[in-house]
């Protein structure tokens, strides 16, 4: 008997919730590393405040994005240690449902929480309200990106020897598009220009990944999880 | 005369850039040349090795 | 054509046709680099802004040219390795993955060496840059990889399936200097116009990139027979080849 897709997914995503919710520390670890790396580096440099503003949105960038690379690690990897990845594998319910939930799942619990803490940060930063607001919107089309790119690469890394290292060496290249566009998008805004063009052609690149990415993601599960 | 040729543009105004990217470019294709024949003919040796020992072990088997 | 292409594939017949191909292809990269040399140096004019510096291009350009045209080799073989599983597809992606390395290193240094005469610097952040060094990066990351996996069937279609993700660099390299306003110079060679470069400039930077691709497929060729030889030394047909030349 083939459930229906809905509560499928609503299944799929309470479980994944409810496993991180009963280990804390794997929600706060990400998060705690984004806030280190932001308040290390003004105790590092010897910047006075308003060259540390200059600096601040691509520092939240770079923290934001490694804080996702800790979480993506052993996102896969329960699952396949289990064998519950390949009682879904195969399940008659679509496969493509249980990777767009690790998408969502790694969105809300690491993305979500980077972007209500980006206006704490933004005190320490002494950053004006426009630039917050811009940081805050190139977020949240950047941390889906990462979401989904990033459950992509666990999922190619997840078999491999040294998967610690290979995952952030094979990620980052592939981000180094979004990064630059962020940091561009938020220069541009706070020099003055209008950036909605900009913006759209972002939200562009998000749809392309999070219209492939998955599927591909689907394709490297069945091929290689026996 | 090509050693005359080659004297004048190495004296030029960048000659020295110049013959630094032909050597690097040149010097580089060389020793990977030299590497992957090396390589071929070491995987060739390997090869022979392994089928006469397993020729060896074939005949200890029987014996 | 099919089925000879299909007996071609067959690799017992595939090394043996690369071995009588093996000593014509040194004679012609050989000559072709001679050839190209010589016409790079001495027969091509001097350029009337960048002197005589603007011979770099005759490294600069056949260099840049390779490392794009394997990854397009490679993304083909990567295609056939995933969707059709042909064995001789993934060796061949396997064998391109160090020299397509090498020549986007020998692309980014000779490159650099231009650059610092030319811009006054040895190097830029600007789109065509760093796109190139993103593709190295990849090269060697994806090289990395191929040897972490234990699996080896897995091994070579994790690693396929990497490079076709790796495809989307190619298009930012080639038209980065057309979408953006970089430092870059824009293409001097398109397929449907006339080059707007002098005609005796023109065909040794030609014969140039001629001769690194003859480069390229020797390698390539060298590299293939080591892994067919090492992947099949258990078959009969290796046996005959190189059993009898003790």
């Amino acid at each position: 008997m083939r459930l229906k897709q809905k509560p499928v997914l609503q299944i799929l995503l309470k479980r994944e919730l409810l496993l991180y919710f009963r280990t804390p520390t794997l929600l706060i670890n990400p998060l705690l590393f984004f806030l280190s790396v932001l308040i290390l580096f003004p105790l590092a440099s010897v910047m006075p405040m308003h060259e540390l503003n200059m600096n601040a949105p691509a520092l939240i960038w770079l923290a934001c994005l490694l804080a996702s690379l800790l979480s993506l690690d052993a996102i896969w990897r329960d699952d396949q240690a289990q064998g519950i990845l390949t009682q879904l594998l195969l399940s008659p319910t679509p496969f493509y449902y249980t990777v767009i939930n690790k998408c969502i799942t790694h969105w809300l619990l690491t993305g979500l929480p980077i972007m209500l803490l980006t206006p704490v940060v933004a005190l320490l930063y002494a950053l004006p309200l426009t630039t917050i607001y811009m940081i805050l919107m190139t977020l949240m089309i950047g941390t889906p990106l990462i979401s989904c790119l990033g459950v992509m690469i666990a999922a190619v890394t997840m078999s491999t020897k040294q998967h610690h290292m290979m995952l952030p060496m094979l990620l980052l290249p592939l981000l180094i598009p979004t990064l630059i566009f962020a940091t561009l998008i938020i220069n541009h805004a706070e020099q003055g220009f209008v950036v909605g063009h900009e913006l759209l052609l972002f939200l562009s690149l998000l749809v392309l990944t999070v219209t492939l990415a998955p599927v591909a993601t689907v394709g490297i599960l069945k091929l290689t999880v026996e | 005369m090509i050693i005359d040729q080659l004297i004048t543009l190495i004296a030029s105004k960048h000659g020295n850039y110049l013959i630094l990217s032909y050597a690097v470019f040149l010097l580089g294709l060389c020793i990977y040349l030299a590497q992957s024949l090396m390589s071929y003919q070491a995987m060739k040796k390997a090869c022979k090795k392994y089928l006469l020992q397993k020729v060896h072990v074939q005949h200890d088997t029987t014996t | 054509m099919l089925t000879n292409i299909h007996q071609m594939l067959a690799l017992p017949k595939f090394y043996r046709f690369t071995g009588k191909l093996l000593p014509y292809l040194f004679v012609l990269t050989a000559g072709l680099f001679c050839y190209g040399i010589f016409g790079a140096l001495f027969l091509a004019p001097a350029d009337y802004q960048q002197g005589e510096g603007f011979r770099i291009i005759y490294v600069h350009v056949p260099s840049a040219y390779c490392s794009l045209a394997i990854y397009s080799i490679m993304a083909v073989a990567a295609l056939l390795t995933v969707v059709w599983r042909i064995k001789l597809a993934a060796m061949i992606m396997k064998a391109c993955l160090p020299i397509g390395a090498l020549f986007t290193l020998l692309a980014l240094i000779t490159g650099s060496i231009w650059g610092k005469p030319m811009w006054g610097t040895w190097w830029i952040w600007d789109a065509r840059l760093t796109s190139e060094l993103i593709l190295l990066l990849w090269y060697l990351v994806v090289m990395g990889f191929q040897q972490t996996v234990s699996n080896q069937h897995n091994a070579n279609l994790l690693a396929a399936i990497l490079v076709l993700i790796g495809v989307v660099n190619l298009p930012i390299i080639h038209f980065s200097v057309i979408w953006w306003n970089t430092l870059h110079q824009g293409p001097t060679l398109t397929r449907f116009a006339m080059p707007a470069i002098d005609p005796q400039m023109l065909r040794p930077l030609l014969v140039m990139i001629a001769a690194s691709s003859s480069y390229c497929l020797l390698i390539l060729v060298l590299k293939l027979r080591s892994e067919i030889l090492w992947q099949e030394r258990n078959k009969q047909w290796v046996r005959e080849s190189i059993g009898d030349c003790i």
